[in-house]
């Protein structure tokens, strides 16, 4: 309510000024003339512009203090710096490094879905082996566990198709089902106490298991262990390079599009 | 769009005389040929056009930016780019596409300002009037004296409302011009012409009547007791 009795003495406020400059149609006149009869407001309006009209009108006149007839010397001189001054050389500087930030990124992502099929699944691989690894570890204290072996062994079975890439050529007998290619501490002493069916405390069923498991394999077997430990991690390291220069390129991207976005609203070209 | 040599400023919007009428044609008749010369790179006919409206865009200019020096490149400017890009003119009111061009290299030059924030140079003095004739009587030395001061005072009360509104207000209530050729001009309808003034005067006003000498010529104008506020 309030403001559309704002909007409609705007309207009239506009009707005041144009009434003091002769810039009203004669319908608008008369409308203006006979509104302007019963509101107070609209006259104080009219008194106020046509004084603000005449303080301006007392102004001096300025005259050019000089001639601006060109001359061939002055066309000669390149268009003016000011208008452009400081500004293309930012706006260009941003709009390139945004244009090469998204070419090596959509190269970066490319590489990544092509070539890098098996490098993703061995991405993918430690958090679904951690998974694995937690689900195991959550078998740990369960009574479930427990009492049924067979059940934390087919949490462990459960890994294959995630774990397969990165496993090594597997060994034999119970200690090959009980292993777990995690780098998770607790997925060894997991999947040895399940295959053992032992109970007790994680350190102490390892190093129990471990002798009954391993002990054929000797020192030669504990290294085979460490090796294919190592080698999805580093398998996941090779591939991680891409995740960081992916964040960094999207990044440098946002901020040069954006600078140049900035640049360019500023510059209201 | 105007039609060539629309009403200069002050002039009725009819010319009422055939005599005047016929001055008028005889006026956009040459400056059409002016114009047509210069579209081939006649620069003496481009000059001629320069001398026609030099006072006009340098006074906008002027008043826009509220300094000479600037107010002189930005004409100067003015005139270059009119020069070089005359080619696309499309024909109709010469002197608002003028104004335009200059009024676009105020506001670039107002823009370059507040990037680059320059030292304030002492008022500038131009608005002064010349030296008293000892022949005057003293009165009119001392009015003529105000008169300046009060140029510079508003000259510096424009320079608080913003851009758009200061260019129209400069256009209708300084130059004179048509709410017509000012939307021209600021390339805008005439209800935004309308509705610039209707804002700039008010801004404008409020500013007037904070400033004490000001608000007492401004309540001696307005004829009421206006200046409490």
């Amino acid at each position: 309510m309030i403001a559309r009795l704002f909007r409609r003495h705007a309207h009239w406020s506009e009707s005041a000024n144009a009434y003091i400059d002769g810039e009203l149609g004669p319908s608008e006149l008369a409308r203006f003339e006979t509104h302007m009869g019963q509101c107070a407001r609209c006259r104080e309006t009219v008194s106020a512009a046509r004084a603000t009209k005449a303080l301006l009108d007392a102004m001096p006149v300025v005259r050019a203090p000089r001639s601006f007839a060109l001359t061939p010397a002055l066309l000669a001189e390149p268009a003016q710096p000011s208008r452009t001054h400081g500004r293309p050389v930012a706006l260009r500087l941003a709009q390139g490094v945004a244009v090469l930030a998204v070419v090596a990124l959509t190269a970066v992502v490319t590489m990544d879905m092509t070539s890098g099929g098996a490098n993703s699944n061995q991405t993918l691989a430690s958090p679904q082996e951690s998974v694995a690894g937690s689900a195991n570890a959550a078998a740990v204290p369960s009574p479930a566990a427990e009492a049924s072996p067979t059940s934390a062994i087919d949490g462990v079975a459960a890994t294959p198709p995630t774990t397969v890439p990165i496993v090594p050529p597997p060994h034999t007998g119970a200690g090959a089902q009980g292993y777990s290619p995690s780098p998770s501490p607790t997925a060894s002493p997991t999947a040895v106490r399940t295959v053992g069916g032992e109970s007790s405390p994680a350190p102490q069923a390892r190093d129990a298991a471990g002798a009954q498991t391993f002990g054929a394999q000797g020192a030669g077997g504990e290294a085979k262990r460490a090796a294919s430990r190592e080698q999805p991690r580093k398998a996941n390291v090779a591939a991680g390079w891409y995740r960081p220069a992916e964040i960094a390129l999207a990044a440098a991207a946002a901020v040069a599009g954006i600078a140049a976005l900035v640049l360019a609203v500023r510059r209201r070209v | 769009m105007l039609e060539i040599g629309a009403v200069a400023p002050g002039y009725p919007a009819a010319c009422p005389s055939p005599t005047l009428a016929r001055v008028e044609q005889e006026h956009v008749a040459v400056e059409e040929a002016l114009i047509a010369r210069a579209r081939h790179g006649d620069l003496d006919a481009f000059n001629l056009l320069v001398e026609r409206y030099q006072d006009v865009v340098f006074g906008l200019c002027r008043r826009l930016l509220g300094d000479s020096p600037a107010a002189e490149d930005a004409t100067q400017e003015a005139f270059l780019s009119a020069f070089r890009a005359i080619g696309g003119f499309a024909g109709g009111n010469f002197r608002a596409w003028i104004l335009r061009i200059a009024a676009n290299q105020s506001k670039d030059e107002l823009r370059r300002r507040q990037r680059r924030p320059v030292i304030q140079t002492p008022p500038q003095r131009d608005d002064a009037p010349p030296p008293p004739d000892p022949a005057d009587d003293s009165q009119d030395v001392v009015g003529s004296i105000e008169q300046a001061e009060l140029g510079r005072q508003l000259e510096r009360a424009l320079l608080e409302i913003p851009f758009e509104q200061r260019q129209a207000i400069v256009l209708a209530d300084i130059q004179g011009y048509r709410y017509e050729e000012i939307a021209v001009i600021a390339s805008c309808s005439l209800g935004t012409v309308k509705s610039r003034i209707s804002r700039g005067r008010e801004r404008l006003r409020v500013i007037l009547t904070r400033d004490p000498e000001l608000s007492d010529r401004f309540g001696r104008l307005h004829g009421r007791e206006e200046t409490q506020q």
